[in-house]
């Protein structure tokens, strides 16, 4: 009889104890089945999306429901999975600890919380009701994770404004770190200047003679004749075109060079040149093209002509497309001109601001 | 004495349902209770639960056999029963609630033909037993003839993992509501069957949010890219531009893949090819085709496999960038689509916060993207070595 006694209150503390459990494990339930709906249009936008980066903001939105009490939003990393109640790997480099709330909308009056951690933020405010719509938080000064992979924020809405207790909401974001593509090519340096007695379009490979032959100089009449170049560069600094070389010579005797801007003067020994559209005589034209290289005003002068060793002919400030310029030969020769063959070898140089 | 005696009683009950049941399992195929009938047992017989949840409603009872005799069938009883299949078993319980409701059947057919006749469902025994009487114009039935038909009606027995039971009586007479567990009527032929209502197992498992992103060379496979960086040489085979055609690198791709509900998108985010202060001017966000002599930088992409991917207009305004040819590092010049493709670089890719919106992808299967770059200069584009840094940046909305 006591052992039956005994047996029945055994069963009776059994029952209490399994009702008990019951109890709990239902109320358990009900404490979970509390969390509402997940956050719709969940998503955030990351300035830079390269490993290791600094200063990153990282742009969080959602939409609420309305009628929540909510006083707190924590926003954690994770590397590996967006899951609320699973275990949270902090993402290898991330860093967080110096966040900034650059821009909030939609629930306003949330700062940074102290209890904020390297992965995990917390924004707490005074806990009221929310309206219901989009909400954005601009999060800044993120340290972006270190390696290339897949990484997590969990998104918690709390009514307590410390991020605790129970969530009422949750949303789960997936972000990438992914390897910038860099590309790169090389601009070489360039300046085309070829010189001819004549070039079609801007092809010096069209070029013709690098000889002129003038004929026969006479005291009552100019000689003319013309030859050209193109020039083009893309010297940031631009380019000079200056001429070297020396008048035209025969053995000791010389044809002088013009030493100064002057016209055509027949019957009086002179050798000059100038790029211009010349009328008297008639003779040159003027540049071609879409480059910014201009003459020299000495000579660019029409029917003014001019020679010296080294003069600078024309010149670009800048880098400049191609343009073609007819150089115009003057020769005259006074009555006493010695006889012989005159010659001279003119050389035009080039030179770029790389 | 008297606890144990009245233990010993219950372990005789227990003792007794539990012979009860193996019975049950031996015993229709040959035993009739205190009904008799002129037919024989019906074959083939089943009973098909859409839901077998302990007290759902509505749950559809779905009942095929095939008759055991011939004869001109005029009516049908299914009973259903708490304790036993056995045709003419004295009891028959209906302890959890069980109900055919106001019987609706459906479906009722011999050989998978509409049934012939005028039949009409009633319930008898507070909505335990169903009655299938016909009226007019009953159907003849042979031993080979298959029955169905569906209650639609029916409320399970309100207790898990029980098992209950079905008896099948057919009349060559309408038995109408005389029907009693007592007097069942001049049977033609029966059988019995066992159902039971089971625990409700629910699954849980989580999805979660997905976004991938993988950027490589087509010649490679996103894993043995395995993260590292991709440096693209846009030039000559001395990675040199020049005025004298444009230079295409088609050799990189990009995987992506989501679940996000609401799409995710990608930005391109960078800076046109710069050297210093120089830079060969991006393409605009208008796509627009190459043009050698003029310095510029763009990009177009095509999908190479899957189909939840879009490239922005930028990117793919006419569609042709999958007739570029790869000319970087090649020594020839060129390679801009036999229909030249339009590329393009938005205003926005080194402007905006995140860069311009370069393709969509919804949520499915993989994309694969293949990207193509192009570079031409004018002569006068400064001289340098030009980089350029582009990130891709990927957003899921959920």
């Amino acid at each position: 009889m006591y052992l039956m006694a005994n047996k029945r209150i055994f069963i009776k503390v059994i029952s209490l104890f399994t009702i008990l459990l019951l109890l709990l494990s239902t109320s358990l339930i009900i404490t979970n089945s509390s969390v509402n709906a997940v956050l719709a249009e969940r998503s955030i936008t990351v300035s830079d999306s390269e490993p290791s980066a600094t200063n990153v903001d990282y742009n969080l939105s959602f939409n609420v429901d309305t009628g929540i009490n909510l006083g707190s939003i924590v926003i954690t990393f994770c590397q590996n999975t967006p899951l609320p109640n699973d275990v949270c790997n902090i993402p290898s480099g991330f860093n967080a600890s110096g966040v900034q709330l650059s821009s909030q909308s939609g629930e306003t009056g949330f700062t940074i919380s102290g209890q904020s951690s390297i992965n995990s933020i917390i924004l707490s405010r005074t806990p009221s009701m929310t309206s219901g719509g989009l909400l954005t938080y601009d999060l800044s000064n993120i340290t972006n994770p270190s390696t290339v992979d897949e990484y997590y924020a969990r998104v918690y809405l709390y009514s307590s404004d410390s991020g605790t207790g129970n969530y009422v909401d949750f949303g789960g974001i997936a972000l990438d770190i992914t390897n910038s593509l860099g590309l790169s090519s090389e601009v070489p340096p360039f300046l085309e200047l070829c010189a001819a007695q004549s070039i079609e379009g801007y092809d010096c490979s069209t070029g013709t003679s690098l000889y002129i032959d003038m004929g026969e100089f006479n005291y009552s009449r100019p000689v003319t004749s013309t030859s050209q170049f193109v020039v083009a560069t893309n010297a940031i600094g631009g380019l000079i075109i200056s001429v070297s070389g020396n008048t035209l010579t025969s053995g000791n005797n010389i044809i002088p060079a013009m030493s100064t801007l002057s016209a055509s003067i027949p019957g009086v020994s002179q050798f000059g040149l100038n790029l211009a559209a010349n009328t008297d005589p008639a003779v040159g034209q003027m540049p071609v093209g879409i480059g910014g290289v201009v003459a020299e005003n000495n000579y660019d002068q029409p029917n003014q002509f001019i020679f010296i060793d080294g003069d600078t002919l024309a010149n670009s400030p800048v880098d400049t497309g191609f343009q073609k310029f007819t150089m115009s030969y003057l020769v005259n020769i006074s009555k006493d001109q010695a006889v012989g063959i005159y010659t001279t070898t003119l050389t035009l140089i080039g030179l770029a601001n790389f | 004495m008297a606890r144990i005696k009245t233990l010993l009683k219950r372990s005789s009950i227990l003792s007794m349902i539990g012979l009860v049941l193996v019975v049950t399992a031996l015993v229709p195929a040959f035993t009739f209770g205190t009904a008799h009938a002129a037919g024989g047992m019906v074959t083939s017989r089943s009973l098909t639960m859409s839901s077998s949840t302990a007290g759902a409603s509505g749950v559809t009872y779905s009942i095929a056999f095939t008759a055991a005799s011939s004869y001109t069938f005029s009516s049908m009883v299914i009973d259903f029963c708490g304790d036993s299949p056995i045709s003419g078993y004295a009891t028959c319980l209906n302890t959890y609630a069980f109900s055919i409701g106001t019987p609706t059947v459906t479906a009722f057919d011999i050989g998978s033909v509409a049934i012939t006749g005028t039949w009409a469902a009633t319930q008898l025994n507070s909505n335990r037993t169903l009655v299938e009487s016909c009226t007019a114009s009953c159907p003849a039935v042979t031993s080979a003839s298959n029955i169905t038909l569906n209650i639609t009606t029916v409320t399970n027995p309100n207790t898990i993992n029980t098992t209950f039971y079905a008896r099948i009586y057919t009349y060559v007479t309408n038995i109408g509501s005389s029907y009693t567990l007592a007097s069942p009527g001049t049977i033609q032929d029966y059988g019995g069957l066992a159902m039971s209502t089971g625990n409700a197992i629910t699954i849980t498992s989580k999805v979660q949010e997905q976004l991938t992103m993988c950027i490589y060379l087509h010649s490679l496979s996103c894993a043995t890219q395995s993260g590292a960086a991709i440096s693209i040489l846009l030039g000559d085979t001395h990675d040199v531009l020049s005025s004298a055609g444009p230079f295409v690198d088609n050799t990189t791709q990009m995987d992506v893949s989501t679940n996000a509900l609401n799409a995710a998108t990608v930005y391109l985010k960078g800076t046109t090819l710069t050297n210093g202060t120089q830079t060969i001017n991006g393409m605009g966000n208008t796509a627009v085709v190459s043009a050698p002599t003029t310095s510029q930088f763009g990009i177009c992409g095509w999908v190479s496999a899957g189909s939840s991917g879009t490239l922005a207009a930028t990117y793919n305004s006419n569609t042709y960038c999958n007739t570029t040819t790869e000319t970087a590092g090649t020594g020839a010049t060129g390679g801009a689509g036999t229909t030249p493709a339009t590329f393009g670089f938005g205003t926005n890719v080194n402007n905006g916060t995140t860069g311009d919106l370069f393709l969509t992808e919804t949520a499915g299967t993989t994309t694969t993207f293949r990207l193509a770059f192009i570079a031409n200069i004018a002569a006068t584009q400064a001289s340098g070595i030009y980089t350029s840094n582009l990130q891709f940046i990927g957003i899921g909305s959920y």
